[in-house]
């Protein structure tokens, strides 16, 4: 029993010297290609305002953003130098705002190439266009491209637009498809310069590709999960891959129940941990790895039979650190991927920076 | 995307029907409205239930002072007393230990309510540890709150609950789970059966009326081939030539990746699949020949009785608790109320 207030609050702790390290390591991989730092999802819950300047600072140049709100908000946090990528668009955004704002607008719809078109600018609006190499998302299907890059090129010889990069987005279903879709992406570009364009930028993979295949780095990379150390599920591991996770769920031990044998950690399911991993993952208690046995609303119950825990130790939930299961590691018992263990982490835990 | 591609629209009439069907029970009503209201707006939601609900109960010092901000004046219950140095006028704190009635005692509380563990809970005092803190507490004890687990019936708790200290007059013990096994009067603790959340399949109580619907909006409209595949790891591919969706919600949102290939959207009043790995952001659905073009507003979740997907499927696609599932409503979507 005691008084949770006077323990320390649970948080979720931003290792900024271990985002730098991750940086550092994902840039040496991929050069000569570009790394696009992905900050969607307010940098998949690590707080952009904190780590865009600082990618900024260690010398990254592109930052993607997905929407176009979001990248109007991180041109505040990414200064002027930097080239800001949104690619999920639809006609009616506010795509003047997006030009005023210099952001380098993804586009994989013909509507919406019109529409960034006609949006209010006085320079010619900075186009990527997105060929659908077979994921059936966004994108224009190969059928539908050659019409498409004409288009494109009439915009760009009537000052409308610039045609600056391609892109696509691989499956990662099998060496095979990519393999397939590459095939696709090439002959897209050769579509391109053939209707007269001519894209500086060609880019086709994210994280996993991008470490694994040199074949698919083109000029640039985009890449989220690995600048935040969270690795493929059932693929190579953290340390395989020279990464280590950014973000580290970190919570007291408030109680100490059934003679002892049960710790309480009073973060649970409504605070985003699923509780189908009860009974599947450990979290460590002062650097011992310890079974949960059950996910509650709103606490964790902790098997510390094998070795006494006292009230106010330190629990890494997941993370990095002695004894913590990374996100990546959950996820792989609940058949999911770390980045959805980190997206659903509850965002009113306070984000705290170290490092 | 435009701010409003991602909508969680929260019919406040609705909850305060939720919450009227158990004072027309007889009971009186504390509302729970912990974590943020279940992510559904706890400043929102509170003001709704001004005149709708005997108490509140809520996080902490800071969510009470949050309540008060937002004009409620019901008494608050705070389960705990973190979050601020002072409790607001009219707050009470949910206390486990000597050491927690001292620290509500230092923060000013209108009173305490100890807490006692029925039965499997993670928090509480024993029996004999709630006599001793009864007895010793530096403050006034205002209520007693029974709390149990979920291997314990409700039956169970209340046996052991009705034994301990029957001198205090504000006594509650069953949360929607348990409220139909209230006796006369008893005042009931109730969360999600304010939200119409349903529970594990087989409880007694599924939660009330639903009052919440999820919907995403087309970015684009494309067709797809017989065997194409769709999204990640190709989990889908096309049986026959038809028209695919892109929509916004992904699990970033609260969409769980386990809903890929498993689960449905209504999309111009038809029900059709959602096909492939749910991405972060996105998610595809099959929309055949239903009306639909970029814009358009898909419901992915709502109530089942209008024909919308509802809470238990997920529950059961997913292997997680429908309240969960609602908590996990992501913080890009933005929360609108229906008055």
């Amino acid at each position: 029993m005691s008084a949770e207030s006077a323990l320390p609050a649970v948080r979720a702790e931003v290792d900024l010297a271990a985002f730098d390290r991750n940086l550092t390591q994902v840039r040496a991989r991929v050069e000569p290609a570009q790394l696009m730092f992905v900050v969607k999802s307010d940098a998949y819950t690590h707080g952009a305002a904190t780590l865009v300047p600082r990618a900024i600072r260690a010398g990254v140049r592109w930052v993607g953003c997905l929407e176009l709100e979001t990248a109007v908000a991180v041109r505040a946090q990414a200064g002027e130098g930097a080239r800001l990528f949104a690619w999920l668009l639809a006609p009616d955004d506010d795509l003047a705002a997006g030009r005023a704002a210099n952001v380098d607008l993804g586009v994989g719809a013909i509507d919406v190439l019109e529409a960034v078109a006609a949006a209010p600018g006085t320079a010619p609006a900075r186009v990527h266009l997105k060929a659908d190499t077979g994921l059936n998302r966004n994108g224009v299907r190969r059928e539908e491209w050659p019409a498409f890059v004409e288009r494109a090129a009439q915009l760009e010889r009537a000052g409308r637009i610039r045609v600056v990069g391609i892109l696509s987005h691989i499956s990662e279903a099998s060496d095979a498809d990519d393999d397939a879709a590459r095939n696709l992406f090439d002959t897209a570009v050769v579509q391109a310069r053939a209707a007269g364009l001519r894209p500086q930028l060609l880019h086709l993979a994210a994280s996993a590709a991008a470490f694994q295949r040199p074949e698919f780095r083109y000029d640039m990379v985009r890449i989220g999960a690995f600048c935040y150390g969270i690795a493929p599920a059932g693929g190579p591991h953290e340390t395989e891959l020279g990464l280590t996770p950014v973000l580290s769920l970190i919570a007291p031990v408030v109680d100490v129940r059934e003679d002892g044998s049960r710790a309480i950690v009073p973060v649970g399911s409504l605070n985003g941990l699923p509780s189908s991993a009860a009974g599947r993952v450990t979290v460590s208690v002062a650097g011992m790895p310890m079974p949960v046995r059950e996910i509650r609303r709103g606490a964790l119950v902790v098997d510390c039979s094998t070795a006494p825990v006292r009230v106010g130790e330190t629990v890494t939930v997941f993370g990095s650190g002695p004894g913590a299961l990374t996100a990546t590691a959950w996820a792989e018992q609940i058949d999911t991927i770390g980045e959805e263990i980190v997206l659903r982490l509850d965002r009113r835990i306070p984000r705290v920076y170290v490092g | 995307m435009t701010a409003r591609s991602r909508v969680v629209t929260v019919d406040l009439p609705g909850i305060r029907r939720n919450a009227q069907r158990y004072r027309d029970g007889g009971h009186p009503l504390i509302a729970r409205l912990d974590h943020d209201a279940c992510g559904l707006g706890l400043e929102r939601v509170g003001a709704a239930l001004r005149g709708h609900a005997d108490w509140l109960a809520v996080d902490d010092l800071r969510s009470a002072g949050a309540l008060r901000s937002a004009g409620v004046t019901e008494p608050i219950l705070a389960l705990s007393s973190a979050g601020a140095d002072a409790a607001p006028a009219g707050v009470h704190i949910a206390v486990s230990s000597i050491a927690d009635a001292r620290a509500a005692a230092h923060a000013g509380a209108a009173g305490v309510h100890i807490v006692v563990d029925c039965g499997g809970a993670w928090r509480g005092a024993g029996a004999s540890e709630a006599a001793l803190l009864a007895e010793h507490t530096p403050i006034a004890v205002s209520g007693l709150m029974g709390v149990y687990g979920p291997e314990t019936s409700p039956e169970q708790a209340a046996a052991v609950f009705g034994g301990i200290e029957p001198w205090i007059q504000l006594r509650h013990v069953h949360g929607t789970r348990g409220a139909s096994q209230a006796g006369p009067g008893e005042t009931v603790r109730v969360g999600r059966g304010l939200f119409g959340i349903p529970g594990d399949p087989g409880d007694a109580e599924q939660g009330g009326e639903s009052v919440l619907r999820l919907t995403g909006t087309i970015v684009l409209v494309k067709r797809i081939l017989a065997g194409e595949g769709v999204s990640y790891g190709y989990i889908h591919r096309a049986e026959r030539d038809s028209r695919i969706a892109l929509v916004t919600g992904g699990y970033a949102d609260g969409v769980c990746r386990a809903l890929g290939s498993a689960a449905w959207a209504l999309v111009a009043g038809q029900a059709r699949p959602i096909v492939g790995r749910i991405a972060m952001d996105v998610l595809v659905v099959d929309v055949g020949s239903a009306p639909a073009s970029p814009g358009d507003e898909v419901v992915l979740l709502g109530d089942p009785d209008r024909g919308e997907p509802g809470l238990a499927e997920w529950a059961g696609a997913s292997g997680l608790s429908a309240v969960e599932l609602v908590a996990g409503i992501g913080p890009r979507v933005i929360r609108e109320y229906q008055e």
